[in-house]
């Protein structure tokens, strides 16, 4: 096998020269896509930032064909979206989750909610207890299993809707704002879950989030800005940009801003730290 | 005059039913006028059952509320109520319905029964108030960005003219420099109009940056009250009931527990690095 096949192998997600506008009204469109281009490899933690209304919500619609380019191509693992008798197998390999958990929930019970894809799917009885209980397990949600899902907290009900999705046993999982309604105690739980997934079971992750402490946890951030990639690279190197990002409406995770501060004051860092962990391991190394 | 005043405030959901659910027990606050006030508190706590009490959506069933000296027991007072604490809730532009942006920033004002002079004089001071330029007005709500439709959802109430405004977590879904420009702009409203504020959030640093005075909510009791810096000086407490502490605070309590004898009560980036900075200076000295 040539490298190059190689190469296409490993890639889950491909997008070529994407368009896409809305119709807003009879003569009006808005441009919400404009030419992009991204290749997303299987396993990846991709997140995807940008003001309100740079795209990022559009790409993520297709990623699992709920919205198909006007012009150029997106093809996840080998099928193009814009076929439509790929959709299901499309659908079967990319989860989706959305910003409010109460809009993802149709079941009166927990273990219910989780069956639904499966049932779906077709799968017989005993195959879909397993993931019933496998992804309920997972998420820490197994005490809840009897329980109606109005009864679960924000975050609870978000790792609900996550388990969900995995009962598809999908490869990739596409989180537009999960934790964006969610207290902060939610919050944790939902990044926790989202990283061992990837981190265990290789499932590709794109994550959209505008808080720049899910971000750190990336292997890749992509920037968009008007409906482009503008900037794709790992957390570390987005954040040493400086006040560069300023620009483009973000801001560094915390640890990073008490890092430069520190600096300004005669502290050094290798590099810049991202994650309260590594600020506190380097101090202390500094302190003793 | 308080503008709100809470004694002794219980409420149960669903009272009387299988489903019943104690929201808030035992609630005392007062809230001064002109202030602007924090209400915080992880998902469930009671922070909307609060402050429905506050424009008469809710009647208290236990204890009193008096919202701008009157007491909401009375019906006729609750009913009318809604001219002068304007409530927005979450995601309020999913709220906007009208064709034009003027039209739905005058449908309060005209419910008020103004005549066509006095509802346009009003809608132009709303929209100044809220930083919005006039050329705006004949658009389409949908045409705006989401930051422009949440500020239009905003004046909308703000022509009513109330004396309380009331925001239930008004940055969910902003991008990082939209948030930081909506809170200057609640900041400059408050000062420029003398309203008062209660913001509602369970985003402790929002409230800690705009508010005069912060009340923490814990399952249904009001677990803290004070100003900023004295709420932050308990960081544990904040922690255990699921809320974020600032990122210096989050430092200085690891480098403590690991040995470094560093204050842990630092309030802001600048005190925080004095304080590591200090520790350092201090063990070069003693050769320590």
């Amino acid at each position: 096998m040539s490298p190059s096949n190689a190469d296409n192998k490993d890639v889950l997600i491909s997008f070529e020269d994407v368009h896409y506008s809305y119709r807003v009204g009879p003569n009006e469109q808005v441009k919400a896509l404009n030419g992009v281009n991204l290749k997303i490899r299987r396993g990846q933690f991709v997140a995807v930032v940008g003001g309100n209304g740079s795209g990022k919500s559009t790409l993520a619609k297709h990623i699992n064909a709920l919205l198909i380019p006007d012009r150029g191509r997106v093809v996840i693992d080998c099928l193009d979206t814009s076929c439509e008798q790929n959709i299901w197998e499309i659908r079967s390999r990319v989860g989706m989750v959305f910003q409010n958990p109460d809009n993802q929930l149709v079941a009166a019970v927990c273990e219910e909610d989780v069956a639904f894809g499966p049932e779906n799917l077709g799968l017989n009885p005993e195959e879909i207890r397993r993931r019933v209980n496998y992804y309920l397990d997972l998420l820490n949600l197994a005490e809840y299993k009897d329980q109606p899902p109005h009864v679960l907290s924000g975050g609870q009900k978000q790792r609900l809707a996550i388990a969900g999705a995995l009962a598809m046993e999908p490869q990739c999982l596409v989180l537009d704002e999960p934790t964006s309604m969610i207290d902060p105690a939610g919050r944790a739980g939902v990044m926790e879950a989202v990283i061992k997934l990837n981190r265990r079971m290789n499932i590709t992750i794109v994550l959209i989030t505008h808080l720049m402490d899910e971000v750190v946890h990336a292997d890749r951030v992509l920037l968009m800005d008007k409906g482009k990639i503008i900037i794709d690279e790992p957390p570390r190197e987005l954040f040493s940009r400086g006040r560069e990002i300023d620009k483009y409406g973000l801001v560094l995770p915390g640890a990073a801003r008490m890092a430069e501060k520190l600096q300004l004051r005669g502290f050094s860092f290798a590099s810049l730290p991202l994650k309260t962990a590594e600020l506190v391991e380097s101090l202390c190394g500094q302190l003793k | 005059m308080w503008a709100v005043e809470v004694k002794s405030l219980s409420y149960i959901h669903s009272m009387g039913t299988p489903f019943a659910k104690q929201a808030l027990k035992d609630v005392s606050l007062n809230i001064a006028q002109g202030q602007i006030v924090g209400i915080i508190g992880p998902t469930g706590s009671g922070k909307s059952t609060l402050v429905q009490h506050f424009n008469g959506l809710l009647a208290p069933q236990k204890g009193s509320v008096n919202v701008l000296g009157r007491s909401t027991a009375d019906k006729a007072v609750r009913m009318n109520l809604w001219k002068e604490v304007g409530l927005v809730f979450q995601y309020p532009e999913q709220q906007l319905f009208e064709e034009t942006v003027y039209d739905d920033i005058a449908f309060g004002p005209k419910n008020l029964g103004l005549n066509e002079i006095e509802v346009k004089k009003r809608v132009i001071k709303a929209l100044d108030d809220i930083g919005l330029p006039e050329e705006i007005l004949s658009r389409s709500p949908q045409s705006l960005s989401g930051g422009m439709k949440r500020r239009v959802a905003i004046a909308g109430i703000l022509a009513m003219q109330p004396k309380i405004l009331v925001l239930d977590e008004p940055t969910a879904g902003l991008d990082p420099a939209a948030k930081s420009r909506f809170l200057n702009l609640i900041r400059k409203l408050q000062q420029s109009t003398g309203i008062t504020v209660i913001l509602v959030t369970h985003s402790i640093d929002d409230a800690a940056e705009l508010a005069h005075w912060l009340v923490v909510m814990d399952r249904g009791r009001i677990a803290l009250q004070g100003k900023p810096k004295d709420i932050f000086k308990q960081p544990e407490r904040l922690i255990q009931i699921g809320l974020n502490v600032p990122v210096e605070i989050e430092v200085t309590r690891k480098l403590f527990e690991m040995g470094i004898p560093v204050r842990t009560d630092v309030l802001g980036l600048n005190e925080a690095v004095e304080e590591i900075a200090r520790i350092r200076d201090r063990r070069k000295k003693t050769g320590g």
